[in-house]
């Protein structure tokens, strides 16, 4: 743990030139990168000009394409073109279906999902990273320089594998991940900011494979969301899919190869979005036996097939709004985002429900990179929107497992959060040392029906007489959604150790390897990279020991406290002068350690001026 | 160093509050205190503020929802609602709850019957919430004070229940 410096607004908190810091829209079947560039976000187009970047990885046995460059390989080489991989993060094989219809092969003897490529096994994560990489690399070739942090959207709905799972994808992919915030949030600080709208807004967020709808109260650079709901697999891929399921049937088209099935997708796809401007659409799909069928589909015939899927976004909706105790009348504005929202049925669906226009003054494909753009831009400490403050909810509700298979729950869903919720468990075998938790997350009462996050085991608990040890065991979830468990024992008040098993995901250990397989093939020298990230962070925190020490150390330390804390500083910065990464940084975690109570002290310190009332004149204002 | 729920909001210590004071001061807190002001820091950094953080907004939540508000000042004065000494109810109130839960399950398809029930039972919390400010004011009075809170608790459940009832039809 480190010392915090409390940065004093209108201040950043270190002492430095601009930094490049983006934010990027990692979509389903589209990925975006935006920065704030003189005041303004903006989409960072690629070579070719291009603002939307396919989702798109191709394996071939020598090479790795990404985005643009794929696309000529998926209805080529299918089974080494992935798509759509946002749908597998988080999951195990067993959770994927309509497996038949996909191209790919996959490794039955992990539980994890695994594509086979020419290139060998790829996890959902790796693939993830490789689109990142593409990002990362369009964002530095157009602005020149290197991103040094990065905000990453996600939808509202996603559960905490889900989000770990991308944060791990960008820690892959060599990215500082400054905050994953939610696509629906993001939105709104784009509409917030750009077109200075104030009040209670329902954020419709339609995008490729996931459906999210956000309710936030927007005041003054405060956007707090009330409440959230939606749908893990809804989007506009199963539109397509219905257009594609439908031709197939009256085409009595069966037995098609990975290759045709996949060009019949996009000519689906082609159709649909026709039948965004057009009353009929028209298409000739040519499939590799040299068959061709000319297809027509009109927009009433398209409306009626996937009706049912407009309907499926309701529930949610009415789900957040009664969550959020609010009735569709004091709804101010109803804002549409994600390309799936071009869909004439959709827009009159939604309008008819809210009895209200809707809001489409900012590209629906756009408006969540450049909500995430505006973030990056103020979390990488430029100064701006020093006002802008997002509070956002935990989407669904978290328990643990009690006797019968039932869930307790102990975070509710919409709670603000950072939030941490204790819990007190008592031994019930006598010298027991040892006890087990299983970590669930959703709404329904069986643990059966719930998403199996974790199973932790605490170790280290004093031998004692059954019932008499007093294990308190802290849940938290911080900004990014994420969860994270300790344990103390409270009658010795011993932390206890626990070991994690993610129920899904990579573990610390898998991420390492991957990272340096991946050094390796770009012939990068791991060991320079890691001395470059080691001093900086060492010369990160020394600036912020040393402002905050020199502002009221004396103060608030004992004269030990203050000389420790000083010689582990200078002991620090002259382990900067050696180059050895791993003395740097076991010198850094000293000065972390020895600065812990330091920063508590610091933030009560802000309370206690908060309470003072110092900073009420500027939101008076 | 955990302060009182209402010391951290600056709040006076009673059950009635300024509901617009609460917004305005927890977004002040907010305001110097959220993750999002130590962004550019390295992970172990932001330790310390997320705690303060989850604190606050946990402080937030309990004093905006006028029966956890209940629950919490019962706390400060070292009585826990839900302890066993406190289980029993009184037996009209198990006989409107049971009258209630009856009518939800046999007309957990019907809009009207549903949206009638839910209108009850708002009328029933709203008098047991405007009960509870009296019960509070003169600290005699807790006894009252721990059987309301208690019976909202059942009440906000039962609502939930009808809530997603007709969540499920719509």
């Amino acid at each position: 743990m480190a010392l915090l410096q409390i940065a004093e607004p209108g201040q950043s908190t270190l002492p430095h030139q601009h930094k490049l810091a983006v934010g990027i829209d990692l979509g389903t079947t589209n990925s975006l990168v935006a920065t704030v560039q003189s005041g303004l976000p903006t989409i960072l187009k690629d070579m070719d000009e291009h603002k939307l970047i396919p989702s798109i990885v191709y394996y071939g046995e020598n090479e790795t394409k990404v985005g643009q460059e794929a696309l000529p390989y998926l209805s080529t080489d299918a089974k080494n073109t992935i798509v759509s991989v946002k749908r597998f993060m988080g999951h195990a094989l067993t959770d994927i279906q309509y497996r038949d219809s996909l191209p790919y092969e996959f490794n039955e003897a992990s539980p994890d999902i695994q594509i086979k490529t020419d290139q060998g096994y790829k996890h959902p994560i790796e693939i993830s990273s490789d689109i990142l990489k593409k990002l990362k690399e369009t964002a530095e070739v157009s602005l020149c320089g290197e991103i040094t942090g990065a905000v990453i959207t996600v939808p509202a709905y996603f559960d905490d594998a889900q989000r770990q799972a991308t944060k791990d994808a960008a820690k892959l992919a060599g990215l500082h991940v400054l905050r994953l915030i939610n696509e629906p949030t993001a939105a709104a600080v784009a509409y917030g900011l750009d077109q200075k709208k104030e009040g209670t807004f329902v954020i419709y967020d339609l995008g490729g494979g996931t459906f999210d709808v956000s309710i936030l109260k927007l005041h003054k650079g405060i956007f707090e969301v009330l409440a959230t709901n939606g749908h893990p697999h809804l989007g506009g891929d199963d539109f397509d899919q219905a257009i594609a399921e439908m031709i197939k049937k009256e085409n009595r088209l069966d037995q098609l190869s990975h290759e045709d099935k996949r060009s019949l997708i996009m000519h689906a796809k082609g159709l649909k979005e026709k039948l965004t401007e057009h009353s009929s659409a028209k298409t000739i799909i040519k499939f590799s036996s040299g068959k061709e069928i000319a297809y027509m589909l009109d927009k009433d015939r398209f409306f009626e097939l996937t009706h049912d899927l407009v309907l499926k976004t309701i529930q949610p909706i009415r789900r957040a709004l009664s969550d959020a105790k609010l009735s569709i009348e004091s709804i101010d504005g109803v804002v549409m985002v994600g390309g799936a929202t071009r869909m004439p049925h959709v827009q009159s669906e939604i309008k008819t429900f809210f009895k209200k226009e809707l809001l489409n003054d900012l590209n629906p494909d756009e408006v969540v990179a450049l909500g995430a753009a505006r973030q990056a831009h103020t979390l990488a400490g430029n100064k701006s929107d020093q006002d802008l403050l997002l509070l956002d909810v935990t989407p669904l509700s978290l328990g643990i497992e009690t006797m019968g298979g039932l869930v307790e729950k102990i975070i509710h869903r919409n709670s603000i959060i950072p939030i941490a919720k204790a819990q007190e468990f008592t031994t019930y075998k006598d010298g027991q040392t040892a006890m087990s938790i299983h970590v669930l997350q959703g709404e329904r009462e069986r643990v059966s029906d719930c998403r199996s996050l974790a199973n932790f085991t605490l170790s280290g608990i004093p031998p004692m007489v059954a019932g008499s040890a007093k294990i308190r065991v802290t849940f938290q979830i911080d900004a990014d959604g994420l969860l994270s468990v300790s344990a103390t024992e409270l009658s010795t008040n011993k932390e206890t150790s626990m070991t994690v098993k993610p129920s899904y995901g990579l573990s610390e250990e898998q991420i390492t390897n991957m990272l340096k397989q991946s050094f390796e093939k770009a012939g990068e020298d791991k060991e320079i990279r890691a001395l470059s990230e080691a001093k900086v962070e060492g010369e990160q925190i020394i600036t912020a020991v040393q402002n905050a020490l020199d502002k009221n150390g004396r103060q608030l330390l004992s004269q030990d406290e203050f000389e420790n804390i000083e010689a582990a500083i200078l002991v620090l910065s002259s382990s900067l002068q050696l180059n050895d990464p791993d003395l740097i940084i076991s010198h850094t975690k000293n000065l972390n350690t020895l600065t812990e109570s330091f920063a508590a002290i610091l933030m009560d310190e802000s309370v206690g001026k908060a309470l003072k009332g110092q900073s009420i004149d500027k939101v008076n204002l | 160093m955990s302060l009182n729920f209402f010391t951290l909001l600056q709040l006076p210590e009673t059950f009635v509050i300024d509901l617009k004071k609460l917004d305005q001061n927890y977004q002040n807190l907010q305001k110097e205190i959220h993750p999002d002001r130590f962004a550019s820091l390295a992970d172990e950094a932001k330790i310390a503020s997320i705690k303060k953080a989850a604190e606050v907004n946990d402080a937030y939540q309990t004093l905006k929802s006028p029966i956890r508000r209940a629950e919490y000042l019962l706390h400060l004065y070292s009585i826990d609602i839900h302890d066993e000494k406190y289980t029993a109810v009184p037996q009209d109130f198990l006989m409107q709850q049971m009258e209630w839960r009856e009518e939800l399950e046999t007309q957990k398809k019907n809009k009207q019957a549903l949206e009638k029930l839910a209108s009850d039972i708002q009328k029933n919390k709203s008098e047991m919430l405007s009960q509870l400010p009296g019960y509070f004011e003169s600290k005699n009075n807790l006894n009252s004070a721990i059987k309301v809170t208690r019976e909202l608790n059942f009440i906000e459940k039962i609502e939930q229940h009808i809530n997603d009832a007709l969540i499920e039809i719509m």
